[in-house]
């Protein structure tokens, strides 16, 4: 579908999906399923064509036929050894393709994993600790800042520390520590109840405004 | 008695009428100018709008990567908007592109980009161009370090990248001043974790709220330059451009909701002890 009409059409049919989507938290019906069932298809659809298009045709299909580079076989045998697994005859053959996936993956991910998220994170807990005394309040408050993260950094860590009983100092660090994660996890609850509420907000205005605007105008 | 009464029946209460109240709770605040909304916006957001701002107008491109699939459309387009309408208005280039795993970010970026464009009058290929999509993200990301042209060779309609004028002189990440991940998945932290780290670009992130906690450290720690979290980003980096779009909307219902979710929290956890106290 295209032109005005064809958008009205996705609009209405969008907005008819959605409301038997919605149907579901009255009771589960037909009407849910038919609308699940699409959407899954669809999407795995979508997928496929777009993998199609974009990644076999013009990275293999088009550079083994029309551009001679033969070299794009080896991936493609990789990619079809996978498969295998579906014969439990040759299914190990698909290792040497998982073997593959690992050892560049890995290779890939290792370094710049240590990297990023324990080496620089450590440094980025410490460093402004040493902006202390800078005179201003704004100052004061980042270095309160600063000071409280290594704190509540160091606390987290001896919570997890299993080998020293948590009694006396380390016990009441370990609390802190505690208490430090349960935030975290409070604040990882309320930013969930915020996108889950903002997704449903984005499905009201698509609804009131949207569909309810095409409706109207059909029906008047 | 009275309070008996109320406990049991809330512990009682059928689920619809919960989803009712927020239902009501969601759609009223469009309709009723209630409550007030004052949108202060973050530190991490004025750092993401800073880098943004301070990119000469008709140079190298802001890249802004579409990472997201349409079930997370209602709280990240409207940041997609919002940071596309802040570069347009102020002649920034953008060079987009996807790296979603599934590819549906391409379709996203189909549909908001041209629109986005049209409104400040910015033309295809010479103020913005879309690449496209590319499988296996870090891959991509990194290949895009050692050369842009190699990883995207036609744009996303089949344009050969030489005959895009506003890319002639982009050849890597040394010509990129910055990029603009809108992510609801890992896609938005490879960013820093693999180009970030070895490219040392300047990485910004959208992200849906579930994902802004965990990818806080990266700010703190300065792999990311500035952050928007969910539809309170949207909404905060529309009231920085002083253009209300669909997250300023949102953000009345938003209060609404949380309003009546700890309302039936605290009722709940009443409920819960007084009758626990009872029964013991």
């Amino acid at each position: 579908m295209g032109g005005a009409a064809g958008a009205a059409g996705w609009t209405i049919l969008g907005g008819l999906i959605t409301l038997a989507i919605f149907s579901f938290l009255y009771r589960d019906n037909p009407l849910y399923k038919l609308a699940e069932h699409v959407a899954v298809g669809v999407s795995v659809g979508f997928i496929v064509v777009n993998y199609y298009y974009n990644v076999f045709k013009p990275k293999v299909w088009d550079n083994v036929l029309y551009n001679g580079q033969y070299d794009y076989l080896l991936p493609l045998i990789l990619g079809v050894l996978l498969f295998t697994r579906f014969v439990p005859k040759w299914g190990w053959l698909s290792r040497w393709s998982l073997a593959f996936l690992l050892g560049a993956g890995s290779g890939l991910a290792i370094p710049a994993t240590l990297e990023s998220r324990v080496l620089q994170q450590m440094e980025g807990a410490i460093r402004p600790l040493f902006q202390l005394g800078g005179g201003t309040g704004t100052n004061i408050l980042q270095s309160a800042n600063a000071i409280f993260l290594f704190v509540g950094t160091i606390a987290c860590l001896v919570f997890f520390l299993f080998s020293v009983e948590h009694k006396g100092p380390v016990g009441r660090l370990a609390y802190f520590g505690r208490l430090c994660i349960m935030a975290g996890f409070g604040a990882s609850f309320g930013y969930t109840v915020m996108a889950r509420v903002s997704l449903l907000i984005g499905r009201v205005q698509f609804m009131t405004r949207d569909f309810v605007q095409e409706v109207v105008r059909i029906f008047s | 008695m009275i309070l008996s009464w109320l406990a049991h029946g809330i512990l009682k209460l059928d689920r619809r009428i919960i989803y009712t109240f927020l239902f009501l709770c969601v759609t009223l605040p469009f309709y009723v100018d209630w409550p007030h909304i004052e949108v202060e916006v973050s530190k991490e957001v004025e750092d993401a709008f800073q880098v943004i701002d301070q990119i000469p107008p008709h140079g190298n491109p802001l890249v802004v990567s579409f990472d997201y699939d349409p079930a997370s459309a209602a709280e990240l387009t409207p940041m997609a908007v919002a940071v596309l309408r802040h570069a347009f208005s102020k002649g920034i280039r953008v060079m987009a592109i996807s790296l979603q795993p599934t590819g549906q970010g391409a379709g996203i970026a189909t549909e908001v980009l041209p629109r986005i464009a049209a409104e400040y009058g910015r033309q295809q290929n010479v103020d913005w161009a879309f690449l496209g999509f590319q499988p296996n993200a870090t891959v991509a990301m990194l290949q895009m370090g050692e050369s842009i042209r190699k990883t995207f060779p036609v744009d996303y309609y089949d344009t050969p990248i030489e005959q895009i004028p506003m890319l002639e002189s982009v050849q890597n990440y040394e010509q990129i001043p910055a990029v603009f991940t809108i992510a609801s998945t890992a896609v938005g932290e490879f960013w820093a974790v693999y180009p970030g780290m070895r490219y040392g670009i300047t990485v910004l992130a959208g992200l849906t709220a579930v994902y802004t906690a965990d990818i806080q450290p990266f700010y703190q720690s300065g792999q990311i330059k500035g952050i928007l979290g969910g539809l309170k980003g949207a909404a905060e980096y529309e009231a920085r451009i002083g253009k209300p779009g669909d997250g300023l909307a949102g953000m009345r219902s938003q209060k609404v909701v949380h309003y009546m979710i700890i309302v039936f929290i605290v009722l709940g956890n009443f409920a819960f002890f007084y009758t626990q106290r009872r029964t013991s």
